[in-house]
C-alpha cells in the first residue's frame, strides 16, 4: 500500500527532479507544479492515514509511515492541514509566477524545499530534524540567490546562523531523549534549555542573530526572498512546536515559555523600531517578518490554550500578508523599478489594484480594523493584557510605530500625479490585475467575516494534543 | 594512548594549516586532514562502511571546492597581512588552551571518549575562527565544513544511525555545491 509520507516527501521531490529537466519550457513547468501541489492539497481532502476507517465510505486509506535508512517518515491524520498549509503556500507562489510570467528558482527548488521541510516534521525520531532542516536551508539559499544583484551576505549569514544551531538543537535532542519517558533533574533540564533555546534562537532569527532575514530579503527577488521569509520561519516554528509537545519536562518547564515570552517581545520591537526608520521596500518588509515572528513566540509564550490558538491564527495574515506584498511587487516591477520607500510616489494613480494590495497587506500585520490581521492581534492583546499590561503596551507601541510608518508610506502612495508622468493601463496587466484583484476580495473578506478561514486554522493545533489542553 | 595522543598534536598541527596560511590549497588540505582524522576516530567506534561514508563525502565536497578555486585562482589575491596571520595563530592558540582546561567538565557532561571529545572541540573551534575572521566565500565554507566534521567526530560518538550519516554526507557536499556556485557565480568581485 502506498504511505503518506512517499506522496506527501518522495513523490514531490522525484517531481521535482523531473521539473529541472522541464524546465526549458519555463510556463509548462510552472504550470505542473501549480497543478501538482493543487492535487497534493485536494488529495489531503480524501485521504486517511493510517488504519482504515469503514464510517468513511469516500476514504482512501494510506499507510502513515514510510521507512528509510532504518528511520521512520510518519504523517498522522492531525498532519494533513500543516501539509495543506505548506502545499497551498507553494501553490500560490508558482500560480503567481506562472500568471506573471517571472521566472524564479521556486520553480521546481520550491517542490524540494517543501519536501526536506516536511520531512524535517514528519522525521522519527524527530531529533534528526536538525539535519534535514538544515540541507532545506541550502536548497532555500539556493533559490535566495540572485545572481544580478551580486550578493551574497545574508544567504552565507543564513547558512551560518543555520549551521550553528544544527548542534545546539540536536545535543539538546540527545540530551532530551532520556528525558522523553524518565524523568530528568533540574540541571540537566536547565542544560537541555539552555541547548535547546540557542538553537531556535539561531535558527529563528533572534536578535542579534536577525540580520540574515532583511539581508535575504534586500539581496534575493522579490517572490524568492518572500517564500523563504514565508515557509522557513513557520517549518521551524512547528518543529519548535514539536519540542515541546514531545518532551513532558520541556512543556511543563515554565522558564521555557519565559524566555520565549522574553525573545518575542524583542523581536516584535526591535523589528517595529527598524522597520520604521527603513526607507529601502525590501529590507522593510524583512524587518516586518522578524516584527510577526515575535507575535508569534509571544503567543506560544503564553502558554494557554487561547495563546497556542492565537499562534495557529496568526499564521493566516502572516502568509496573506507576504503572498499580496510579492503579487503585487510583481505586478508592479514589470513597469517600475521599486527600491525606496519614495519609489512608491503616487503608485495608486498608476497601480491602483496593486497598490490597495500593499496597503492591506502592510496594515494587516498592525492588525488594524477590518483587515484580516484584526481579529487574532487583537486576541493578542486580549490574552497578553491578562498576564502583564506591561508586553501588551509593548506590542501595541510597536503595532503604533509600524502604523505611523505605514500611513506616511500611504501618504507616499496616495500622493497626487505631477504634470508629467508615464501613465500605465490597468488593461496592459489585465490578467495579472484580475489575479490579484480576486486575491484581494478574499483577503478583505476574511478580514470582514472571520469566521469563514479562522476557525479552521485551529486544526494545526490538532498535531500538538500534549501541548494544547 | 600513544596514537590517540599523537592524533591530538596533528589535530592542533591541522588547525594551524586551516588558519594560518594565505592559499586556498592549505586550507583544503587541511580540511582533508581533518577528515583524516575524523574517520580514524569515527572508525573505532562504528563499521568501516558508515565511517568510510563520511570520509568520501568530504573528500567528494573537497573535490568540489577546489575545481572551483582552481579556475578562479588568477583572480584570487592573498589578503591579509602577516600581523594578521599572527594574530589568528594567537586566537587558535588560545583555542586550544581553552578546550585543554574546560575538557574535563566537558567529559563528565558528554561520555565519550576523551580523545573525540578534545579533537572535536579543537576542529569546531577552528571552524569558529575561521569563517569569523574571513568574509571571502570559500574561507566561510572551509570554516563551515570544519566546523561540521569537529561536530561530526563527537555526535557520532554519541549517536550512530545511517540515516544521520546520509544526512551528513548530502549536507557537507550540498554546502560545497552551494559554496562553490556562489564562489564561481560572485567571482567577478562584485561584493
Amino acid at each position: 500500500m502506498m504511505s503518506a509520507p512517499f506522496i506527501w516527501i518522495i513523490l514531490p521531490f522525484l517531481v521535482s527532479i523531473a521539473l529541472v529537466f522541464a524546465r526549458k519550457n519555463y510556463q509548462m513547468a510552472a504550470l505542473i507544479q501549480t497543478v501538482f501541489c493543487l492535487l497534493l492539497v485536494f488529495l489531503l481532502l480524501v485521504v486517511h492515514f493510517g488504519e482504515f476507517d469503514s464510517a468513511q465510505g469516500l476514504s482512501i486509506n494510506l499507510e502513515s509511515t514510510f521507512n528509510f535508512l532504518g528511520r521512520s517518515f510518519e504523517f498522522n491524520n492531525s498532519d494533513k492541514f500543516i501539509i495543506g498549509i505548506f502545499y497551498t503556500v507553494l501553490a500560490a507562489w508558482s500560480g503567481t509566477l506562472l500568471i506573471n510570467n517571472k521566472q524564479s528558482k521556486i520553480i521546481p527548488l520550491g517542490l524540494t524545499l517543501t519536501s526536506l521541510l516536511l520531512a524535517a516534521n514528519a522525521v522519527e525520531p524527530f531529533l534528526y530534524s536538525a539535519l534535514l532542516i538544515e540541507v532545506a536551508v541550502i536548497i532555500g539559499s539556493m533559490i535566495a540567490v540572485d545572481l544580478n544583484t551580486g550578493k551574497s551576505k545574508g544567504i552565507i549569514r543564513a547558512l551560518i546562523f543555520f549551521t550553528l544551531g544544527v548542534p545546539f538543537i540536536l545535543l539538546a535532542g540527545w540530551y532530551l531523549a532520556g528525558g522523553e519517558t524518565s524523568p530528568v533533574n533540574d540541571t540537566q533540564l536547565i542544560q537541555a534549555t539552555v541547548l535547546l533555546g540557542f538553537g531556535f534562537v539561531f535558527w529563528l532569527g533572534i536578535f542579534p542573530f536577525h540580520s540574515w532575514i532583511p539581508l535575504i530579503a534586500e539581496e534575493s527577488e522579490i517572490p524568492d526572498g518572500l517564500y523563504i521569509l514565508a515557509i522557513l520561519p513557520f517549518a521551524i516554528f512547528i518543529i519548535l512546536l514539536k519540542y515541546l509537545n514531545g518532551f513532558v519536562w520541556l512543556r511543563d518547564y515554565d522558564l521555557v515559555y519565559q524566555a520565549l515570552l522574553l525573545f518575542g517581545l524583542v523581536m516584535t520591537f526591535t523589528g517595529a523600531i527598524w522597520a520604521t526608520f527603513q526607507t529601502q521596500v525590501k529590507k522593510l518588509i524583512g524587518y516586518l517578518t522578524i516584527t510577526y515572528s515575535g507575535l508569534l513566540l509571544i503567543a506560544l509564550g503564553l502558554n494557554s490554550n487561547q495563546g497556542f490558538q492565537n499562534f495557529a491564527e496568526l499564521l493566516l495574515p502572516r502568509f496573506v500578508s507576504l503572498f499580496l506584498l510579492m503579487a503585487a511587487f510583481l505586478v508592479i516591477e514589470k513597469k517600475n523599478e521599486i527600491e525606496n520607500t519614495s519609489d512608491l510616489e503616487s503608485l495608486f494613480y498608476r497601480f491602483p489594484i496593486a497598490s490597495l494590495a500593499i496597503l492591506i497587506a502592510l496594515f494587516s500585520i498592525t492588525g488594524m480594523p477590518l483587515t484580516v490581521g484584526f481579529l487574532p492581534v487583537q486576541s493578542l492583546y486580549q490574552e497578553t493584557a491578562k498576564n502583564s499590561t506591561v508586553i501588551t503596551g509593548l506590542i501595541i507601541g510597536s503595532n503604533a510605530l509600524l502604523s505611523i510608518s505605514f500611513l506616511r508610506i500611504f501618504m507616499v502612495i496616495m500622493q497626487p500625479l505631477a504634470d508629467e508622468f508615464d501613465s500605465v493601463s490597468i488593461l496592459d496587466d489585465i490578467k495579472e490585475n484580475k489575479f490579484l484583484a480576486a486575491v484581494l476580495v478574499v483577503t478583505v473578506l476574511a478580514g470582514l467575516i472571520p469566521n469563514m478561514i479562522f476557525p479552521s486554522f485551529n486544526q494545526i493545533l490538532k498535531s500538538f494534543e500534549f501541548l494544547v489542553r | 594512548m600513544i596514537i590517540n595522543s599523537l592524533l591530538i598534536f596533528f589535530s592542533l598541527g591541522v588547525t594551524v594549516v586551516v588558519l594560518v596560511p594565505r592559499d586556498w590549497r592549505w586550507s583544503i588540505f587541511g580540511l582533508a586532514m581533518s577528515y583524516l582524522i575524523g574517520f580514524i576516530l569515527i572508525v573505532q567506534i562504528w563499521p568501516l562502511p558508515l565511517a568510510a561514508v563520511k570520509l568520501l563525502s568530504g573528500l567528494i565536497g573537497i573535490v568540489i571546492l577546489s575545481s572551483v578555486e582552481m579556475n578562479t585562482e588568477e583572480k584570487n589575491e592573498l589578503i591579509g597581512s602577516p600581523s594578521s596571520r599572527i594574530f589568528i595563530l594567537l586566537l587558535a592558540i588560545l583555542s586550544w588552551l581553552i578546550v585543554a582546561a574546560t575538557i574535563n567538565r566537558l567529559n563528565a557532561w558528554l561520555p565519550i571518549e576523551y580523545t573525540n571529545l578534545f579533537i572535536g572541540m579543537v576542529f569546531l573551534i577552528c571552524g569558529l575562527i575561521k569563517f569569523s575572521t574571513d568574509q571571502k566565500i570559500f574561507n566561510v565554507v572551509v570554516g563551515l565544513l570544519t566546523l561540521l566534521s569537529g561536530f561530526d567526530i563527537i555526535y557520532s560518538s554519541l549517536e550512530g544511525s545511517a540515516l544521520v550519516t546520509a544526512l551528513y554526507a548530502l549536507i557537507v557536499i550540498s554546502i560545497c555545491v552551494l559554496g562553490s556556485y556562489l564562489e564561481g557565480a560572485f567571482n567577478e568581485g562584485v561584493e
